[in-house]
């Protein structure tokens, strides 16, 4: 009888069916795989997200812990414990699994950690969402999936390794006579029929052990190792020349995922010559920032450039200038400093010797300057490029370097700068030239919008109505925490702050980056600790954080799980809305509200940076809130937007809510609020409607904004 | 001294020999594998010892007197033996050996070997008076064990953490050279050494014992010639070295058998009718065929041994008779197996994990029994488990293994009611009966009528299914020369080899 | 955006005090976490069900061990000493492997047995990772690492036999002197144990992903576009200056990935040494483990932990004194 019809693999010296033994030691390989997976999971990814969520003491408590699990090595581990426990899969599994929590639970730490630092966990919190579920559903099952994913197939390809080896030596992985692929190819090489490494039986066992190894290892690669991008791309040699910029026809396409390649940004023709200052100036999203990547020839890698661009020796400025400093080495170690160039650039010159992450913000951007002027061991360039050197400056720190600029290039050989904004005050009296970018859409060189001069909202009667929100005599301590009543430690960062919103106003707070306008914000809302009397709408928020006000977040992507479709997104806002009684609120007129109906179907992270603003006010507006604190809602937006975005905010919020904003941009939201408070070296130190803004009471800080603008 | 290097070991001759694990003890009062009956018959040597007839010839002894009741012997040693460490072989070394062994504390491994003596003490220094506990026939085949020096065994107990155990000192013809450190030992010629009548020179200068674990490679390893021998070549590998004419096959561990031990203590093998049922259900020669050739046995012997009785007829594999015999036992055949009082019929067949071939056999045999109704569990179990499981607990339904003996074939202790290897818990005064009458004859004529009637009434017992004596071979390289192989201990001439 | 100043003002006693503390916490870190790794072996050890002790063969070893080891005290004390035992390098002696060795000088000299190789391993994961830039260099590193150690040893022993024995019977090559392996030690057979292991412990395909990951993010970092902006418009400033920058930023991950890949290179060096018959750390383990050596056995787990958390202190301290943002925090 022909072997092979009745056993397609043949049979093994003790005459069982190789083939059907193959697929039986798939049993020990699922069973032992699946109480490792369990168990690392149930211990390492709790643990993880645990860590990653609470950070600070209890974080790095459990990080020890697990570092001192990870130490062990997990193989000698396994032998020790199946000395007492036993041999075969199910103890194997077991072992193994805790030996790889260590593993899991770091991977999962990161990805929470880094969502925790996005501020997502407290958008959740904040909007009402328990910590449990959030920190369960919407951190770990909906943004780590992937790592959950590729841990579990390491998991068991470090299983299936492990246990085909020891199965294979004898003595402590799957013994006879339940099958193992490893003892299956013990038996086949020790009794085969003299063919040695050529029968079957010896090869099924291997082919099945590589087969399943290689998918498991496909399954645990991170998508980093798929798209690997060419840090050493050789590119074109240019001819240079200390002369002027020209360039014409700039296009960047995306050619990566469609095959004509959507085109991103077009830039007709751009000429700059030294001393010069041009501004390319157009809306957010138009592509400025490609266009002048392109020119420096650094588009991102999954980009294409073209047009016909000769360029001088250039320095490009990041618009974060802390992200332009190489973070390993000191200033004096990448800049030429001699006094000349200090004095342009205006860097303190005994900081040379810190490194970027210990200098303050204005520190970092004059250092950025001082770098991209007098570079370590290249000439001075001919053309400065700067992409929104100005964008989160406050104003007093904006004209400042606007003035640096301006002085640089009027130095003698100063070079030409070209620099990218949306913010059309900064222009006059500081930019030679202005080139229009269009968005790909509007066809380029039309005439930038005019700003719409901003509707001043309608004068209130605010005496008879007790305040929404109130505060007197308020301390803050900066930095999260369970207990607000408590009083924080150290010096508080702002003393007794007075301030009150009525229903239907809209309040304005401005300060300088770092003077606590975050900081005051959570603590109104019960996340900060604070003492001082504060009531809101009738009780204090510092006890149970009161649902009735919601925070909207500068990334207005941080309170939208990017996850989740729209509608199931509002759908739990609407959950939230409903435990508080609010009437006849639902999805889908929230929808029709923001006008996002058509793009109901699509997850958070598709949507566009103002449709995500949109998503978060239906959020808002489902969860029935009747006071808003917005922290810096019109950073990074023009005068246009910024109008839009404030009476959007204030149509959902409706006549009877109270709105807070805080901003360092006090010209931007001065002629959108009924009322302006200043914050300046930890006090409230200006509190004025917008009306007698130039009144000579102002606090000389008051005044110094007012000009700046 | 007589110039001990003969003309012929001018070159620097290596023997490598592939075990699967290095020993854990070299000292012969604690061997408990055959490895270390191996080392110790290099290192160490007896007061007689075999010729090539497996007669036993003087070693350490120079003469023996037996008194008329055979119950006294006085033995005078050779004056001209010296330990490797230059000390000279005096009485004092046997008597204080043979004192160790039997010392309880010492719990000595070997203790059955030296329970036939009642006491001896020295008379002189050079010889030695032993009373035996009852008349020996011939006390000579006895006299093997390894004699230690006196200074590794003065003080009792001796404990197996004693340093001897990393410098053991023999009076064999190797002496240990080193322990390597990649788990070989290297074993020097004795210059010292004085064999039996006037051999005294060493054919091989230096031997190593190489630890070789995965046993489905070393049989390529002699191909290879990275080894000189395989102590025991496994079945597959036979047709492969046969032809190869650069090996030789030699038979050993020839004095040996296959068994399935029951445990009488406790059910279902309690009843002897359902071991007679089990063991009419096995098929022997299917078992037999996957692991090689061999004879199939009655009894507790070889056929080739003159105690074989070859008049006792084997159990007929015969499936009918099985189930009659069960129903017999008041066992009722169900639909999924045999079921008495509502107790399914379900048995462990328990296997040393490093017996070769044994995985293969246990599985054939499980198969089989399934076939037939009787549920099976198989339980492979490393030497510790074996130990206390099988030897101390006696926690078994079934135990497949094989015994090896010495040429004495003394099964005594195996099958006597008090034995001390007796696991299968046999009780028969009538056996015992005729073990003692074996032991007090005199005339070799009786005896082997008397043991030939144990092999019967054994057989009836059934306290185990006899199985086979497998042809198992060791293979050395043809570059060793002159090699005649000791059926039990290997090494026992290995003087004599010559390496090309 | 937002507050990223550093608030507090550090005075210049402060900034030496936590130059000082940037260096102590990572050996304070190290030696917690193989104090707990000692422990939790301890733990495993006594709270698993079944006693070693009673599988040994020798009942007056059994008995004496017992009484050594105080297996009939309560656990919380057993895990005690043991821990004590454990932290001092008083780990006994040994029961079975070798009765009455000094369980300390037997794993000592097993894991220096096995440091050449396991260097090696850590040494070949990590340069090879390093190297295998690009798509398809790194694809074919991971495919490698999907190779289980085990039929990679087997694969490069018994092929290597077979090859060299081809060769031989063919007369094309005398008997090369490391013939036969894994029986003749050498510097062949070390070099196959170190490719089994770099490669076969998936160390290679962890490396090459945690680099490729790494240049991901570097590659969008604000100074490598300022430093590729100003080569790429100015011939004198050549390229290689952008490359030195790129290097020396990929030291922080070399570091990271050496840290990780080690803890999954110990553990495969007790397969690998034990197929290639080679001794040391892992073929001890495996020996004591085989004749129930319960002190052998947590002897040789707890110098194993050791290894790796010094490991992990160096890998920390060179991070400290390669990255300024971790010796001077802000």
């Amino acid at each position: 009888m022909n072997p092979l019809s009745l056993h397609p693999l043949g049979t093994d010296a003790v005459g069982r069916d190789v083939a059907l033994r193959l697929i039986a030691a798939a049993k020990p390989l699922l069973l032992g795989g699946g109480i490792a997976i369990a168990v690392a999971f149930t211990t390492g990814v709790s643990l993880g997200a645990v860590a990653g969520a609470r950070g600070g003491r209890i974080g790095q408590a459990i990080r020890a812990a697990a570092t001192s699990v990870a130490a062990i090595p997990a193989i000698p581990l396994v032998l020790v414990l199946g000395l007492e426990i036993g041999q075969g899969a199910a103890p194997l599994g077991l072992a193994w699994g805790l030996a790889c929590a260590p593993g899991v639970g770091m991977a999962i730490f990161h990805r929470v950690d880094a969502l925790r630092r996005e501020d997502r966990l407290l958008a959740l919190v904040a909007h009402g969402v328990p910590t449990w579920r959030a920190v369960a559903v919407h951190l770990v099952w909906n943004n780590a999936r992937d790592v959950l994913r590729m841990q579990a197939a390491r998991v068991l390809a470090g299983f299936l390794a492990m246990e085909s080896a020891l199965s294979y030596l004898g003595s402590a992985g799957v013994a006879e006579p339940e099958a193992s692929w490893g003892n299956m190819l013990a038996m086949a090489m020790r009794s085969g029929d003299g063919a040695g490494a050529a029968s079957l039986p010896v090869i099924a066992p291997v082919v099945a052990i590589v087969g399943v190894s290689a998918l498991l290892w496909r399954a645990a690669q991170g998508p980093a190792v798929r798209a690997v991008p060419g840090l050493h791309e050789r590119r074109a040699p240019q001819e240079l020349h200390d002369g002027d910029l020209a360039a014409t026809n700039i296009e960047v396409r995306n050619a990566v995922r469609t095959a004509d390649g959507r085109r991103l940004a077009h830039l007709d023709a751009l000429h700059a010559h030294p001393g010069e200052v041009v501004a390319l100036i157009g809306p957010s999203g138009a592509g400025k920032s490609l266009i002048l990547r392109a020119i420096a020839g650094i588009v991102p890698a999954a980009l294409t450039a073209s047009g016909r661009i000769t360029r001088p020796r250039l320095a490009w400025v990041a618009q974060d200038a802390r992200a332009s400093l190489d973070p390993l080495r000191t200033v004096r170690a990448q800049a030429d400093a001699g006094p000349e160039a200090l004095k342009l650039s205006g860097f303190p010159a005994a900081r040379l010797d810190a490194f970027p992450h210990a200098l303050s913000g204005g520190e970092a951007q004059r250092a950025a300057l001082l770098v991209a002027v007098a570079p370590r061991g290249a000439p001075p360039p001919a053309l400065l490029l700067a992409d929104e050197p100005t964008t989160g400056l406050d104003p007093r720190a904006r004209r400042s370097l606007t003035r640096a600029l301006r002085a640089l290039t009027r130095s003698e050989a100063g070079p030409a700068v070209l620099f990218v904004t949306h913010d059309q005050r900064l222009l006059p009296g500081f930019a030679d030239r202005i080139v229009p970018v269009g968005s790909s859409e509007t066809p380029p060189g039309a005439p930038a919008p005019l700003a719409p001069s901003p509707r001043a909202p309608s004068p209130l009667d605010l005496t008879s109505t007790t305040p929404l929100l109130a505060a007197s005599g308020l301390c803050v301590w900066p930095g999260l925490t369970r207990s607000p009543r408590r009083t924080g430690r150290g010096a508080p960062l702002l003393r007794g702050i007075d301030l009150h919103v009525h229903a239907g106003e809209t309040v304005c707070l401005v300060g300088e980056s770092g003077s606590g306008k975050t900081s005051l914000l959570r603590a109104l809302n019960g996340l900060c600790a604070s003492n001082g009397t504060l009531t809101l709408l009738g009780a204090d928020p510092r006890g149970e954080p009161s649902r009735r006000t919601q925070m909207l977040w500068q990334d207005p992507g941080t309170s939208l799980d990017p996850t989740l479709p729209l509608h199931r997104l509002l759908a739990i806002s609407e959950r939230l809305g409903r435990e508080r009684d609010t009437v006849g609120r639902t999805v889908d007129e929230a929808l029709r509200k923001v006008d996002l109906v058509h793009r109901a179907k699509a997850l958070a992270s598709e949507l566009s940076g103002g449709e995500q603003r949109r998503a978060s006010l239906a959020q808002i507006w489902l969860t029935g809130a009747r006071v808003v604190l917005a922290d810096e809602p019109t950073a990074g937006l023009d005068a246009a937007r910024a109008a839009e975005a404030l009476t959007l905010l204030r149509a959902i919020v409706g006549a009877e809510g109270g709105i807070l904003v805080a901003s360092h941009d006090l010209t931007q939201v001065l002629p959108l609020c009924h009322r302006v408070y200043v914050l300046h070296e930890g006090a409230c130190v200006d509190a004025f409607a917008p009306s007698d803004a130039a009144d000579a009471a102002r606090h000389p800080f008051t005044r110094d904004l007012l000009d700046a603008g | 001294m007589s110039v001990a290097l003969a003309a012929g070991t001018a070159g620097a001759s290596q023997l490598r020999y592939a075990e699967d694990q290095t020993p854990a003890i070299v000292n012969p009062l604690f061997t408990s594998s055959m490895t270390e009956t191996r080392v110790a018959e290099l290192l160490f040597q007896s007061l007689y010892t075999d010729d090539h007839t497996l007669a036993a010839v003087p070693q350490l002894a120079e003469s023996g007197e037996l008194s008329a009741d055979r119950q006294h012997m006085t033995v005078r040693l050779r004056e001209d033996i010296t330990w490797q460490d230059g000390s000279p072989f005096t009485a004092r070394d046997v008597v204080l050996t043979v004192k160790a062994m039997k010392d309880p504390a010492t719990a000595s491994t070997e203790a059955a070997r030296v329970s036939f003596i009642a006491d001896l003490r020295e008379s002189g220094t050079s010889a030695v008076e032993f009373d035996f506990v009852r008349p020996e026939l011939r006390p000579e085949d006895k006299l093997t064990f390894k004699i230690l020096p006196a200074a590794a065994v003065q003080t009792l107990p001796v404990k197996r953490t004693s340093p001897f155990r990393l410098n053991p000192i023999g009076t064999g013809p190797w002496s240990l050279s080193k322990f390597n450190d990649d788990n070989s030992i290297s074993f020097a010629a004795n210059p010292g050494y004085k064999g039996v009548d006037g051999k005294d020179d060493v054919g091989i200068s230096q031997i190593v014992l190489k630890e070789v674990a995965d046993k489905n490679y070393q049989a390529k390893l002699l191909l290879y010639e990275s080894v000189d021998a395989l102590v025991r070549v496994l079945p597959r590998d036979l047709a492969m070295l046969q032809s190869n004419r650069k090996v030789e096959l030699y038979p050993y561990q020839t004095n040996s058998w296959w068994y399935g031990g029951f445990n009488l203590q406790r059910a279902p093998f309690d009843d002897p009718k359902v071991r007679q049922a089990v063991s009419q259900m096995l098929d022997v020669p299917d078992m037999l065929a996957p692991i090689g050739t061999g004879e199939l046995i009655t009894g507790p012997y070889v056929p080739s041994s003159p105690y074989y009785n070859h008049a006792t007829k084997p159990w007929p594999h015969d499936a009918a008779g099985a189930s009659t015999l069960l129903n017999a036992a008041g066992y009722q055949r169900g639909s999924d197996g045999w079921y008495k009082a509502g107790k399914k019929l379900s048995i462990t067949v328990s296997a040393h994990r490093s017996l070769e071939s044994a995985q293969e056999v246990t599985i054939n045999l499980q198969s089989q029994l399934q076939a037939q109704g009787v549920e099976v569990a198989i339980n492979f179990l490393d030497d510790p488990q074996w130990r206390q499981q099988v030897w101390r607990d006696r926690n078994f339904d079934f135990v497949l293994s094989q015994w090896t003996f010495d040429r004495n074939e003394d099964i005594r202790e195996q099958f006597y009611s008090t034995g001390s290897r007796n696991l299968t818990g046999l009780k028969d005064a009538e056996l015992d009966k005729l073990f003692d009458t074996a032991r007090s004859t005199a005339d070799p004529v009786v005896r082997k009528a008397t043991f030939r009637q144990v092999h019967q009434r054994v057989h009836d017992d059934m306290p185990m299914v006899f199985l086979w004596t497998l042809d198992s071979y060791a293979a050395l390289s043809t570059r060793v020369k002159n090699v005649t192989v000791h059926p039990f201990a290997f090494f026992t001439w290995a003087n004599e080899w010559q390496m090309q | 955006m937002g507050e990223r100043v550093a608030d507090a003002v550090s005075t210049a006693a402060e900034r030496t005090a936590t130059r000082r503390a940037s260096w102590l916490t990572p050996v304070a870190g190290g030696a917690l976490a193989w104090v707990g790794a000692v422990l939790l072996v301890q733990v495993l050890v006594a709270l698993a069900p079944g006693d070693a002790v009673d599988t040994l063969p020798d009942p007056a070893l059994r008995a004496q061990l017992a009484l050594d080891w105080g297996l009939g005290r309560p656990v919380w004390e057993r895990i005690l000493t043991g821990t004590v035992h454990g932290i001092t390098g008083a780990w006994g002696s040994s029961w079975t492997v070798q009765p009455g060795a000094d369980v300390a000088g037997m794993v000592g000299a097993a894991v220096v047995k096995s440091a050449p190789v396991l260097l090696g391993a850590w040494t070949l994961a990590v340069v090879v990772g390093l190297v295998a830039r690009g798509r398809t260099a790194l694809q074919a590193a991971t495919a490698a690492s999907a190779l289980p150690v085990l039929l990679l040893t087997l694969g490069l022993t018994q092929g290597t036999n077979a090859a060299v024995w081809y060769g031989m019977q063919r007369g094309w090559w005398p008997r090369p002197s490391f013939f036969a392996l894994p029986t003749e030690p050498g510097w062949v057979r070390d070099a196959v144990v170190i490719a089994a292991l770099g490669i076969g412990s998936g160390a290679l395909g962890e490396v090459a992903a945690r680099f490729a990951a790494a240049d991901a993010a570097l590659s969008e970092a604000g100074f490598v576009l300022a430093a590729r902006a100003r080569s790429g418009s100015d011939p004198a400033h050549t390229s290689s200056a952008v490359r030195q920058l790129l290097w020396r930023h990929r030291v922080v991950p070399l570091l990271e990935a050496s840290h990780a890949v080690f803890s999954p290179l110990v553990g495969g060096l007790v397969i690998v040494e034990r197929l290639c018959a080679r001794p040391g750390a892992g073929d001890l383990l495996w020996r004591a483990v085989a004749v129930r050596d319960v002190p052998v056995a947590t002897g040789v787990v707890v110098a194993l932990a050791g290894c790796t958390a010094a490991i992990s202190v160096a890998v920390e301290l060179a991070r400290r004194a390669w990255d300024p943002r971790l010796r001077h925090p802000a």
